[in-house]
């Protein structure tokens, strides 16, 4: 007696597709390890030139002039200072938590202004960093300028 | 008389046609938005600084990226290392460099050939140019600073800090 075994489910053959895969594997492999996405970086972008403090000639007349006040950054061992016209001042170990304090004054300066029908496009804030405040102490103030809301924020020499 | 025919040839597995296709969209992404073979001239070697904030800048072609670190001490007159990469190689753009016996300023003249152009190099002017300075953490506003310098004397409209989003 012939037993009839389950039917079997049959696909249609076609052209192999195990080198296919294999090689599309190891494309898509190289492509993920190789590529650089550059998500994990991003730009602080400044537009406004670099000034220098007791340099120049006289401005010609009539000559419009920005709203600009300073930032003034130092670090003297292992404080760290920033001072934002004569309205902040703010100390500590660590820069962020320090230029985190001056977001916050420096927000209530930038409601001052507006208050006070300043054109907030026209607003510089010019950066003074002391020679020795390195780029982790810059990045903060910096930062913190533009939390505020001040868009145009550049940097500044001593020239003494 | 009987005729011998060519057997069915069926096959039994898994149907991966679903699988080709996924794998085939993936590998399409992957070409377009990695960025192979494309390089700025960042130095990966160099720590940036961490910033929340940031943006991100789409127009990569009108840049020059700087990378900058601390230069030595204790010398006269010292100066910053700055890197670039200018006409497709890695070269050390010296702020202030002597050769038989004149001063010549390599990164200001470098950024004044982007920005103005050269019509023998047939490199036309390019207002919009823009540098991206890659300095490292440690960098000190003492080297940092001729570099902005010279970012200035050549005219360059804007310059950005490369940072890193925090983990």
């Amino acid at each position: 007696m012939k037993f009839q075994g389950a039917k079997k489910i049959h696909y249609d053959s076609g052209p192999n597709m195990t080198a296919l895969v294999d090689i599309a594997m190891v494309i898509l492999i190289f492509l993920m390890l190789a590529g650089t996405f550059n998500q994990m970086e991003h730009y602080l972008v400044s537009d406004v030139p670099l000034q220098a403090k007791g340099v120049g000639a006289k401005p010609p007349e009539g000559a419009v002039f920005p709203t600009k006040f300073t930032i003034d950054v130092s670090e003297q061992g292992p404080m760290y200072t920033v001072k934002a016209g004569n309205f902040a001042s703010v100390k500590d170990t660590d820069p962020r938590r320090a230029c985190d304090r001056l977001t916050v004054q420096l927000k209530n300066q930038y409601k001052n202004f507006k208050d006070a029908g300043v054109k907030m496009d026209d607003v510089q804030i010019i950066i003074y960093p002391q020679e020795n405040v390195t780029l982790d102490g810059l990045v903060p103030a910096f930062e913190a300028a533009q939390n505020a809301g001040f868009a145009k924020v550049g940097f500044g020499l001593n020239t003494k | 008389m009987r005729r011998h025919l060519m057997p069915e040839i069926r096959e039994g597995g898994v149907n991966v046609t679903p699988l080709i296709d996924i794998v085939l969209c993936l590998i399409i992404f992957f070409m377009l938005v990695a960025k192979i073979g494309v390089d700025t001239g960042a130095d990966r070697n160099i720590d940036i600084p961490t910033s929340i904030l940031g943006t991100d800048i789409k127009d990569m072609g009108n840049t020059l990226v700087l990378n900058v670190v601390n230069g030595p001490t204790g010398v006269p007159n010292p100066q910053p290392i700055v890197t670039a990469l200018v006409k497709g190689q890695m070269q050390e753009l010296k702020l202030r460099d002597f050769y038989n016996g004149k001063a010549q300023d390599q990164l200001l003249n470098t950024l004044k050939l982007y920005r103005e152009g050269d019509p023998i190099l047939k490199m036309t002017p390019n207002p919009d140019f823009k540098v991206v300075i890659r300095g490292d953490k440690s960098l000190t506003f003492r080297f940092l600073a001729p570099v902005l310098m010279d970012c200035n004397l050549a005219h360059v409209k804007s310059f950005a800090f490369d940072t890193k989003q925090p983990t």
